[in-house]
């Protein structure tokens, strides 16, 4: 490589991007113009500082966005609970207060019908609340049963 | 960090896939080109570290989110990791690499600029793989990373005058290595990785 003066030391790096109008700048084009060997040693940087970014933007294109998604893919596997979103927890909260309402609401509706058919806790006090007890289970059951659906466990 | 980017990490942290998702698809490109270049020689293993690097930033996301860029502490963390696999299993230069980097080599009288401009990726990277890693690490950053001086100098910890150095004798030593032109300014190198 041809010899330099060092004052490429700055420029080198910066390259066209980078490169501004502050006064250090100015000196080093300054320097290129009066300087061949330091011009020529700029001008081969440039050549290859192209062939880098072109090999990049070569690399980034050959990036398959079926590649990354394979890659989040795996992400989301390995995050494990942590994937769950927060929508997803809020929607379960959902059907759990609809039961918190409706196992009251089947067991209101059970003393109501007992009480029209004359069974009330003070005629049979020694079976009449756990019956009442066991028809809201009944009744209760069906929903909580169904696997994970009231669960607040994670994915 | 950027306020959509910002929005995604909370996102993210919080779990939510689809965040997580464009988070991997922003960065996937430059991380894969950083890594391939800074001396992964097989697509598989950059996958395997990219994953891995997205793991250990979202698990330790909420130290970061606030205090700067993603895309440079996502660099940082690759970066390591690709240091301490290639700590592991020493270089790894693909033999189409050194070919290429031959078959440019052989062609001593072309001008230079001809060999510049036939330079395809294998020869680059071969030629890259050659370089000390302080210096590799300057050089993948600022070009394949496309990350200004101040950036590369946070991820690689150090003043942004050694960077500029290294770049300086990093470019100076690959232009050697491609037109077979013995680098000078070897007071330049440093932290050689040993095969």
């Amino acid at each position: 490589m041809s010899s330099e003066c060092g004052a490429t030391r700055d420029l080198l790096p910066l390259m066209a991007a980078d490169l501004g109008a502050d006064a250090e700048t100015t000196r080093a084009r300054q320097h290129l113009v009066e300087c061949p060997a330091c011009d020529r040693a700029w001008a081969e940087a440039r050549r290859l500082v192209e062939a880098l970014k072109v090999d990049a933007a070569d690399l980034a294109l050959s990036a398959s966005p079926a590649a990354a998604r394979r890659v989040a893919g795996v992400i989301h596997g390995e995050m494990g609970p942590r994937s769950v979103e927060w929508p997803e927890r809020v929607r379960k909260l959902v059907p759990i207060a609809g039961a918190g309402l409706a196992v009251p609401a089947s067991l209101l509706t059970l003393l109501r019908i007992a009480g029209h058919l004359g069974w009330t806790a003070s005629a049979h006090p020694t079976w009449f609340l756990p019956a009442v007890i066991a028809g809201g289970a009944v009744l209760a059951v069906p929903l909580l049963i169904i696997p994970g659906r009231f669960s607040l466990k994670e994915e | 960090m950027a306020d959509d980017e910002r929005e995604l990490v909370a996102l993210a942290r919080a779990g939510d896939r689809q965040a997580m998702d464009v988070l991997v698809e922003r960065h996937y490109g430059p991380l894969r080109a950083l890594l391939l270049r800074y001396g992964c020689a097989r697509s598989s293993d950059v996958d395997d570290l990219i994953q891995e690097t997205f793991l250990r930033a979202l698990a330790t996301l909420r130290r970061y989110e606030d205090r700067g860029h993603l895309r440079t502490w996502l660099f940082r963390i690759a970066l390591n990791l690709a240091r301490d696999g290639r700590r592991r299993s020493g270089r790894i230069v693909t033999q189409a690499g050194v070919e290429a980097l031959a078959e440019l080599s052989d062609v001593s009288t072309d001008p230079a600029g001809l060999l510049l401009a036939k330079l395809d990726g294998q020869a680059l990277a071969a030629a890259l793989d050659r370089l000390p890693e302080s210096q590799r690490a300057a050089l993948v950053l600022r070009f394949y990373a496309d990350l200004p001086i101040e950036e590369v100098a946070r991820v690689c910890g150090c003043p942004e005058g050694t960077v500029k150095s290294r770049i300086h004798y990093a470019l100076r030593k690959l232009r050697g290595l491609l037109t077979r032109e013995p680098a000078r300014g070897e007071h330049g190198t440093e932290g050689e990785v040993h095969v």
